[in-house]
């Protein structure tokens, strides 16, 4: 049971091999094979939503052993909450996608299967990396597939397209590299000779300001790109518009997760005195995104792109929750992460299924659509709701974590976060707005094209690859709690240890160290962390701050 | 308590989701390979028994369980819903006096609007569709109504506008119908944003969204937290409520959100008398007087409440009178009645409130679903203008409409008497923030808008049952009938509309006929109000000085004038409108028409607020959506952003070009300079290419040296960079203490 992790990075690198070897031009047999291995995988990672062990904070099936010595750099596998859904999410969606694109995908069908499952190794391995260098290696891994993907089997302008989202995201992991290896070599320093790169090793490494607010951007230039945070953004719409639909699917479902899992499992742990300054500006960016996002996904006349900047209004969202640093934030940015995956993933299908008979993707062509198409009406408008955050379904469930949490508990890092949150929550009347527009373009008014007339409803395999994300799109609406059972004692240790190792950062800035520390030298000091805290940031600033205060004092002549 | 069967419940709410569930299921199956008689029949006998069991459970739980049983308030858990941290919203369910008024009224009124469909809907190819949603809509109402906590009530909030949307743009295929729908959405959407953000506010202060827990906090007055704590300097409690009342706003039709209603006509007629005018849209109402003890403590949410309420029953009325579509102009009534219900909430009046939200879901639902039958019978026509004189073929719809015009105009003894009679009194002689102007002002909007009503409400009865035929003579022939499965419902409506005014029977009336019949729903609902009924202070509730008050009662007199006068204002103007509309347009009518000149094309074309709202909301936000797409995104992020990058990129490629010339002994060359360089490096400078212990040591030793410093050594350090000419020297300075790292 132990190794279920390495068997689940092992098993698609297996079909890949074993797709590799097959003739040319065996184009159903090689997709055979991979929805074969993926849903093998799928089947394989199930042990991790039933065995998982709800109300544990800590790493689960963990396993570690030495790589490459020399240097301190381990295979160290686990999962905890705040990452075994995203696992899952990406070993669901996978065989899905394949199995979607059984028509889409005509040309080297071979080469397709071959990067789909290299990128889910890819996925998984940065999901569960427990060591950096590790994490890195397969952060890289997923970024040649997926620009392979977009670029062969893309729409007209894919190879730009291909290039754009390459060397956006080369740029922000180069920084984090650098930044890897100097906090590695700190950690050598203060540790006086114990090379490691191993996560808890170097999470007990404490910077001085300065240099924590430069390694914590580094990590930041990579994870907002990925997300994609606003101002960064600009390479998703491409990117999603040329991509064929699982590109797509995979892009909005795992990939832009793993940026925000970034921020949760490294940059805002590791450097938490610099994202607890930083968290302000973050926040604001998000909110930017969020409401950014919406009004450009409006103005969109490409169904696709209007989702891929829905995809930038949501993730705005989902960052949000993580810079708040409260329980609900983070349990909320986890599972609305599970949501966007889910919905907008959906969603492109739902797209795919139409350009597929139609092969355009422009609002104007289409109208009338419900009429024709019953059954993909209903999974188009569920997938639709869902993604506009309709209570009962799984988008609400975070985004109401998410702003609950921000609204009343962020005051130690964001300054009025009531108000943040009222911006940000103009994104649900947007999302409603833009997502209307583009439901009501697209299948309502009467049919205007002939050619929409003869339209196919959904095939039964269509029907069998929608049917698993709704089910689990109502599911998770209706009854999260098996979900946020797990989530929710993850997110607790980690808002918990944030403040702990915030406390440290500050005290080792007290303290007049130039030099980085121990976050265990200070364990003494911070047994109240957040009064620390606030003796550093001024305790009579706080009701101000965060938007609440005392109120005065009402004598009305109202009593009869 | 013990032998409650809490569990029925839920299945309230199950059956009609149940039903919704199987006819999205199996009845496009049904429709397609049955006959299609036997398919309808299956599609509407699941429907309706599914409404007609919540019906049933409703009833039975009510009078087995809270009236013979005695208990006042039962709560079913059903399963924790969200949680995280210390946040814990339960998936509970509630049913107290209030929500028992309002689940009697939902699956009442729900399960006659369905029967009637059957006839109405007779012949739609999406019969299942139809009757999945409706049966959706009555399990989001349920929900709304027995959530425990707020947000399971958002559940149901959200539930119904999704239904509504649907509903609305049932005829999908018409562009302007799917256009109302998502107007309808859209404008919902506004207010359920301010009601997520109202949770948010009460619960930073509650840490909860129970109701319960919220009274808890909010029983403590003056010393609630609610009140004694400011969010952006203004007490918690007006925030939240202030916020909650925009969500009220949305879902009941209020301005400045109303205009969505009128649209929403644009829906099959049942759908309007059940979501747009029995239940759906009291919502606001219920969640007001659902929360009387938060409203309460903010005074100033109240009085703005009130004269919103009062402003929108006088403002939608005028609009009233001049409409020519026979729903547009019932939708105007409604919002005009909800404007009524808010008065009554905004002043303290949570009693009239709901009251008046009981007897206008009957004689709305009533006139509505005439209207449906009126449109059915003109061939789907709607316009006023070529009716007339339909009473003689439809006597039953006539006389059932006859009887709600004469309720929804407040004549004795029916239940509009009552309920608005009440509200008027309420809002002159309740205390407020800012009596007594407020009440001069309220009673006031309410009375002229009582008149525009009886007149608006009567030229409508005339111009279409009375007079004759204004329309072809193909209609009136062949068309023009009644079927019995839409008139059963009518009738028990009226009766309704006729006798649900003795559940408020006035205590002046029963001083001066001697028929002491007690306030059934004031007592009945005394649980409800009980926490704000104690507060005291500026957050009192109830009869105000030289308001007419005596030992706790309006005297009789001034309660007996105040009946006089708005039966006497009703009377008149149904007179007139009598007169005006009797037999067709009359002259006078068109000169009053002409004499009004301005005034009437401002009522005619609804004051221009959607043109207005077009100008100032709609065409800006397209046109800030295009400038942030194609000026924002594509120009400066993509174009200067990132495009500058990239060509800066470029250039740089282009200078190095030069060196990839493709020429191989140049190559070797730099590869060997490369290589020289790197071994130089390497075993000229030991602490690089090797983490000894001693080159760390050397730097430790070194304290004044932090940052990134540390990793570059401590020798002063420069770069050069040269093209031909052009140097550029970067230094970085010498290791000096401070320089690098350090504290901020």
């Amino acid at each position: 049971m132990n190794h279920l992790l390495s068997i689940l990075l092992v098993l698609p690198v297996l079909g890949a091999l074993t797709t590799a070897l097959l003739p040319r031009g065996e184009d159903r047999l090689a997709k055979g094979v991979g929805l074969f291995f993926s849903g093998l995988a799928f089947l394989v990672s199930l042990p991790l939503a039933t065995a998982f062990e709800a109300g544990r904070a800590g790493m689960q099936f963990e396993e570690r052993h030495a790589w490459i010595d020399r240097f301190g750099i381990g295979y160290h596998v686990g999962v905890d909450g705040l990452s075994v859904w995203l696992v899952l999410l990406a070993t669901f969606l996978t065989p899905l996608c394949i199995w979607g694109a059984w028509r889409a995908i005509d040309h080297r069908s071979r080469e397709f299967v071959v990067s789909m499952l290299l990128l889910e190794t890819g996925m998984i391995g940065a999901l569960v990396a427990l060591d950096l260098v590790l994490f890195f290696t397969f952060w890289e891994v997923m970024l040649v597939p997926m620009a392979l993907i977009i670029g062969i089997w893309g729409s007209e302008q894919r190879v730009k397209a291909a290039i754009k989202f390459f060397l956006y995201t080369m740029v922000g992991s180069a920084l984090m590299l650098a930044a890897i290896v100097y906090l590695a070599v700190v950690h050598y320093q203060v540790t006086k000779g114990t090379l490691s790169f191993d996560l808890a090793d170097l999470d007990r490494v404490v910077l001085p300001p300065d240099v924590q607010a430069l390694c914590f951007w580094a990590f930041v230039a990579s994870f907002a790109i990925k997300v994609p945070l606003f101002p960064v953004h600009t390479w998703l719409p491409d990117a999603h518009t040329q991509a064929p639909t699982p590109g797509s699917v995979i892009l909005a479902g795992v990939l832009l997760k793993l940026g925000t899992y970034g921020f949760i499992r490294f940059a805002m742990p590791l450097f938490p005195g610099a994202a607890a300054e930083a968290a302000q500006l973050l926040a604001i960016l998000a909110i930017v995104g969020i409401v950014y996002g919406a009004l450009v996904a409006y103005a969109q006349s490409d169904v696709k792109r209007l989702v891929a900047y829905s995809s930038v209004s949501h993730m705005g969202f989902v960052v949000l929750g993580i810079v708040g640093m409260t329980t609900q934030g983070l349990t909320g940015a986890t599972y609305q992460s599970l949501a966007h995956g889910l919905t907008t993933g959906a969603l492109f299908l739902c797209i795919g299924v139409l350009y597929e008979r139609r092969h355009t993707r422009a609002l104007d062509a289409f109208g009338g659509v419900a009429k024709v198409m019953p059954i993909f009406t209903a999974v188009f408008m569920i997938a639709m709701l869902g993604s506009a955050g309709l209570p009962g379904l799984v988008g609400f469930v975070g985004e109401f974590l998410i702003m609950v949490g921000t609204f009343s508990g962020s005051a130690h890092v964001l300054n009025d976060p009531p108000l943040l949150v009222l911006v940000a929550a103009t994104g649900v009347i947007l999302g409603a707005v833009y997502l209307l527009h583009m439901f009501q373009r697209v299948m309502f008014g009467p049919i205007t094209h002939p050619e929409n007339e003869k339209l196919r409803d959904l095939s039964l395999r269509e029907q069998l690859v929608f049917a698993p994300i709704l089910a689990l799109i109502v599911l998770m609406g209706v009854y999260p709690k098996p979900f946020l059972e797990t989530i929710d004692p993850s997110a607790q240790a980690l808002a918990a240890h944030f403040t702990h190792k915030r406390c440290a950062s500050v005290a080792l800035a007290r303290s007049g160290a130039s030099r980085a520390a121990l976050a265990d030298d200070f364990a003494e000091a911070c047994t109240d962390p957040m009064a620390v805290i606030r003796a550093v940031y001024g305790d009579e600033r706080a009701p101000q701050v965060s938007g609440f205060g005392p109120a005065p004092r009402q004598e009305g002549p109202r009593a009869p | 308590m013990n032998a409650v069967p809490t569990q029925d419940l839920l299945w309230i709410i199950l059956a009609p989701l149940c039903g919704a569930i199987f006819n999205l299921v199996f009845g496009r199956l049904a429709m397609r390979k049955l006959p299609d008689r036997t398919a309808r029949e299956v599609v509407h006998l699941v429907a309706i028994s599914a409404v007609a069991i919540a019906c049933f459970l409703s009833f039975s739980v009510w009078w087995d369980v809270m009236v013979e049983g005695g208990v006042r308030r039962l709560v079913q858990t059903v399963y924790p819903w969200i949680f995280s941290g210390e946040t814990m919203i339960g998936f509970d369910l509630l049913l107290d006096p209030l929500s028992a008024v309002m689940i009697l009224v939902v699956t009442g009124v729900g399960l006659l609007i369905h029967i009637f469909s059957v006839g109405y809907m007779a012949h739609d190819p999406d019969y299942h569709r139809y009757f999945a949603y409706l049966n959706l809509f009555m399990a989001s109402m349920l929900i709304l109504v027995l959530g425990k906590s707020l947000l399971v009530t958002f559940v149901g909030w959200e539930g119904v506008g999704l239904c509504s949307y649907l509903l609305i743009g049932f005829w999908f295929s018409d562009e302007a119908k799917a256009s109302a729908g998502r107007k309808a959405f859209v404008m919902n959407r506004i207010g359920d944003f301010g009601f997520i953000l109202g949770l948010f506010a009460l619960y930073t202060v509650v840490h909860s969204l129970d109701v319960d827990a919220i009274a808890a906090v909010a029983a403590r007055g003056a010393q609630s937290p609610l009140v004694t704590t400011a969010l952006w300097g203004v007490p918690v409690a007006t925030v939240a409520t202030l916020l909650l009342f925009l969500g009220c706003t949305g879902k009941s039709a209020q301005i400045p959100l109303y205009t969505w209603l009128p649209d929403a006509m644009a829906g099959p007629t049942p759908v309007s008398a059940l979501i747009h005018a029995a239940t759906m849209v009291t919502a606001g109402v219920y969640l007001i007087v659902r929360l009387n003890f938060v409203f309460a403590l903010a005074p100033l949410t109240m009085a703005i409440v009130a004269v919103v309420g009062g402003v929108t029953a006088l403002f939608a009325a005028t609009i009233g009178i001049t409409q020519f579509d026979i729903k547009k102009v019932l939708a105007y009534s409604t919002v005009s009645q909800l404007g009524y219900m808010f008065l009554a909430a905004g002043m303290g009046a949570w009693v009239a409130a709901i009251f008046h939200l009981m007897t206008h879901a009957f004689f709305k639902a009533c006139l509505f679903l005439g209207s449906g039958s009126v449109i059915e019978a003109c061939h789907h026509n709607q316009d006023i203008r070529t009716m007339g004189g339909l009473r003689k073929k439809m006597p039953i719809t006539a006389g059932t409409f006859f009887i709600s015009c004469l309720a929804i105009a407040g004549i004795f003894p029916f239940a509009g008497f009552f309920s608005k009679d009440e509200i008027l009194v309420g809002a002159y002689t309740y205390a407020s923030e800012w009596s007594p102007l407020i009440n001069y002002l309220g009673w006031g909007l309410g009375t002229v808008a009582a008149a525009c009503t009886a007149f608006y409400m009567f030229r409508l009865y005339y111009l279409t049952f009375e007079g004759s035929f204004r329309g072809d003579e193909h209609t009136w022939t062949h068309h023009v009938a009644e079927y019995p499965i839409m008139w059963v419902p009518l009738v028990i409506l009226a009766f309704l509309a006729t006798v649900a005014g003795f559940l408020g029977w006035p205590h002046a009336l029963g001083e001066v006929t001697g028929l002491h019949l007690p306030h059934v729903l004031e007592r009945w609902l005394e649980p409800v109000t009980a926490t704000s009924a104690r507060f005291a202070g500026p957050y009192y509730v109830g009869l105000r000085d030289g308001g007419f008050a005596h030992d706790g009662h309006v005297t009789v007199g001034a309660e007996m004038g105040f009946m006089g006068v708005s039966l006497g204002v009703a009377v008149v103007f149904w007179l007139w409108a009598r007169r005006l509309y009797g037999d067709g347009f009359s002259k006078e009518a068109e000169a009053w028409k002409a004499r009004l000149g301005k005034l009437y094309e401002a009522s005619l074309h609804k004051y221009w607020v959607d043109e207005l709202y077009d100008a100032v909301v709609v065409r800006p936000f397209k046109f800030l959506a295009k400038l942030c797409y194609r000026f924002f995104d594509a120009l400066v992020v993509d174009g200067v952003g990132v495009g500058g990058t990239a060509g800066l990129v470029g250039w740089l490629g282009d200078v190095v070009r030069v060196f990839h010339n493709g020429n191989v002994r140049r190559y070797l060359l730099a590869l060997l300079v490369g290589v020289g360089l790197v071994l130089a490096t390497v075993y000229g400078n030991p602490t690089v290419s090797s983490l000894e212990p001693s080159a760390v040591h050397r730097v430790q030793s070194r304290p004044d040296l932090g940052g990134l410093r540390t990793t570059l050594g401590a020798e002063p350090y420069r770069i050069e960079i040269g093209f031909g000419s052009w140097k550029k020297v970067i230094d970085l300075g010498p290791a000096a203490p401070g320089a690098a790292g350090g504290e901020r």
